[in-house]
């Protein structure tokens, strides 16, 4: 490949995977997440040149053939997009927020970074900072909590 | 953006020569800053050095200090129980920038050396040496910094 070619534009232009969306195309909007090794990350600020050999996970990749993955379920059942421009990147992002809570991991808003966090528990504030990386224009944030919400809710339960 | 080479070794001290050969070769880490700015020709290098397929991704902590590999990102020293029991104010300073997203990507050592114009002679030295406690210092710094100043913490509308 080109060695200037960002993630992003590998997976829209060349691999014709147009589900990850670009958005400011730097870094701050969150439309372009994608999972690589397990980690959220952004694809317009990657170069396709160093993944190689790395495990890459679009929205694409997410369903299991027919079968919807909870947190596309929950963004349906929860109402949690408008135009739908950012949902690609808010449901990888909203999977990978759910693990990180489920692994006990802090954010910036959890009172003591020393004791795991709980999912249980877990406060809407918490879950908004866990989710501040994707701007959503039409604002369909409380509905995208909620997704989350039910998705770590059924997570907990089961 | 203008073309590169995007050299992918696999030792420190290849890494290093190979950066010492070219002026105008850099260090990339997690690419938050030198992808950036790249795309808008902020940043031109000829040569571009990848500092993750070097290995250099340990975390080792002790009593009054920690040291942390060049290709450690802000989540992983965030998240590291050993930090957020012993270093708590490192956790919450780096949590308190940027995005998941973004903090999956970007390094510590490359936050770090990112505003200085020298940064690929400090991303050299960590790539070679680790970076040593004053990684730890220099944030620590900055939490108090902010502190002191009574700065807003930092968020992103959610």
């Amino acid at each position: 490949v080109d060695s200037r070619l960002t993630l992003l534009d590998a997976l829209r232009d060349a691999l014709g995977l147009t589900g990850t969306k670009k958005g400011c195309d730097q870094g701050a909007c969150g439309e372009c997440t994608v999972i690589i090794e397990r980690q959220r990350v952004l694809s317009c600020l990657t170069l396709a040149a160093a993944c190689e050999g790395q495990h890459v996970v679009t929205i694409e990749g997410l369903a299991q053939g027919d079968e919807l993955h909870p947190m596309q379920a929950a963004f349906l059942h929860c109402d949690g997009f408008q135009c739908g421009y950012c949902t690609p990147g808010q449901i990888l992002s909203a999977v990978c927020a759910v693990q990180e809570v489920h692994a006990g991991v802090p954010s910036h808003v959890t009172p003591d970074v020393r004791q795991p966090v709980d999912g249980a528990t877990l406060t809407d504030e918490e879950i908004r900072e866990r989710m501040s990386g994707n701007l959503c224009r039409c604002a369909a944030y409380p509905n995208i909590v909620a997704a989350v919400r039910q998705v770590l809710a059924n997570e907990v339960r089961s | 953006m203008n073309a590169f080479t995007f050299e992918r070794l696999a030792h420190a001290t290849d890494a290093a020569s190979a950066l010492a050969a070219r002026p105008g070769a850099m260090f990339l880490a997690g690419g938050t800053t030198v992808v950036d700015l790249m795309k808008v020709d902020v940043l031109t290098p000829d040569t571009v050095v990848a500092i993750r397929p070097l290995g250099l991704s340990s975390i080792d902590v002790s009593d009054d200090a920690i040291s942390v590999g060049a290709a450690v990102t802000n989540s992983q020293v965030a998240w590291h129980p050993a930090v957020r029991d012993r270093f708590p104010v490192l956790a919450q300073a780096i949590l308190s920038g940027a995005t998941t997203q973004i903090r999956n990507m970007a390094t510590v050592a490359g936050t770090c050396a990112a505003p200085n114009p020298s940064a690929a002679v400090i991303a050299a030295a960590n790539a070679i040496r680790l970076a040593r406690s004053i990684i730890a210092h220099l944030l620590l710094g900055f939490a108090a910094a902010r502190g002191r100043a009574g700065l807003p913490r930092t968020r992103a509308p959610a």
